[in-house]
């Protein structure tokens, strides 16, 4: 198994993550774009292959997203909210990808969790995606446990 | 009847978007319990009446597939019926909880309509 057994599920799950949970679509794929107060979430995942994922997305489109999670206008919610939504974005992408690149064995998700855009980044297999206001990456690093 | 409905998640987030879908599928509802975890799931229903349980497998301190082994070795509590809510949608895992009792499992992501119909069979399941 190898990056590319994980990454042709990248957009199909980005789709569904985003229609059914946060009422929004992906514009399809885009080129990277990286701007100051972006929020980044990573999950470590152990199975047949372990590996990291990372979503990036930025702060207005995260703004975004986690209004329309929670059901609530984007003025009322606090970094908190809003990070911990950029977190649960993560867990899912990385619990659909996963699911279907190892759906023959048992594997296991760690805590997402928030890291900052000082630190550094392992070299992995990317891939952009247009959504409302920005951009959403995901970075999947694999045999590299955060 | 109004149902009393638990919701275990270790993220906070995730349990207000529960509470959310669960309003929005129409569902008598009489009051919302949350727990971050098995543990403090099991402290609330000792001293509550809790209808239905909706909980995450993947928390710390006691995870899913506790929590669903400790109130299947209840008395008591192993009535209640209880949806997995997970990330996971491999059939091993799907398979795994069920086994254990779990009486139904949802898949993340999902539409409301899912879990509407979730509760429905699993409550129906009980009568």
């Amino acid at each position: 198994m190898n990056a590319g057994d994980f990454e042709k599920h990248f957009a199909p799950a980005a789709a569904a993550v985003l229609e059914s949970m946060f009422f929004s679509e992906t514009a399809g794929p885009c080129g990277a774009s990286h701007m100051p107060g972006d929020l980044q979430a990573r999950v470590a995942f152990w199975g047949k292959v372990s590996g990291v994922l990372s979503v990036r997305v930025s702060e207005a489109s995260a703004r975004a997203l986690a209004a329309s999670f929670l059901g609530e206008t984007e003025e009322s919610l606090d970094a908190i909210q809003i990070g911990q939504v950029v977190c649960e974005l993560a867990n899912m992408l990385c619990g659909w990808i996963v699911s279907k690149a190892e759906s023959k064995c048992v594997w296991e998700l760690g805590a997402p969790e928030l890291f900052s855009a000082h630190e550094e980044e392992s070299e992995g297999t990317e891939q952009n995606f247009g959504i409302e206001h920005g951009t959403l990456t995901l970075v999947l690093c694999l045999g590299v446990i955060a | 009847m109004a149902l009393n409905i638990m919701i275990v998640d270790d993220s906070p987030v995730m349990r207000v978007f529960l509470r959310k879908v669960v309003q929005l599928t129409g569902l008598p509802v009489g009051e919302f319990f949350e727990a971050g975890d098995g543990e403090a799931a099991l402290e609330l229903l000792k001293g509550n009446w809790i209808d239905l349980v909706l909980t995450d497998i993947n928390m710390p301190r006691m995870n899913g597939e506790e929590f669903v082994r400790e109130l299947e070795g209840d008395e008591v509590l192993r009535d209640i019926p209880v949806i997995v809510v997970s990330t996971d949608s491999t059939r091993e895992r799907i398979d795994q909880m069920l086994n254990l009792g779990a009486r139904g499992y949802i898949a993340k992501p999902f539409f409301p309509e899912t879990l509407r119909d979730a509760v429905e069979k699993a409550l129906g399941s009980v009568a």
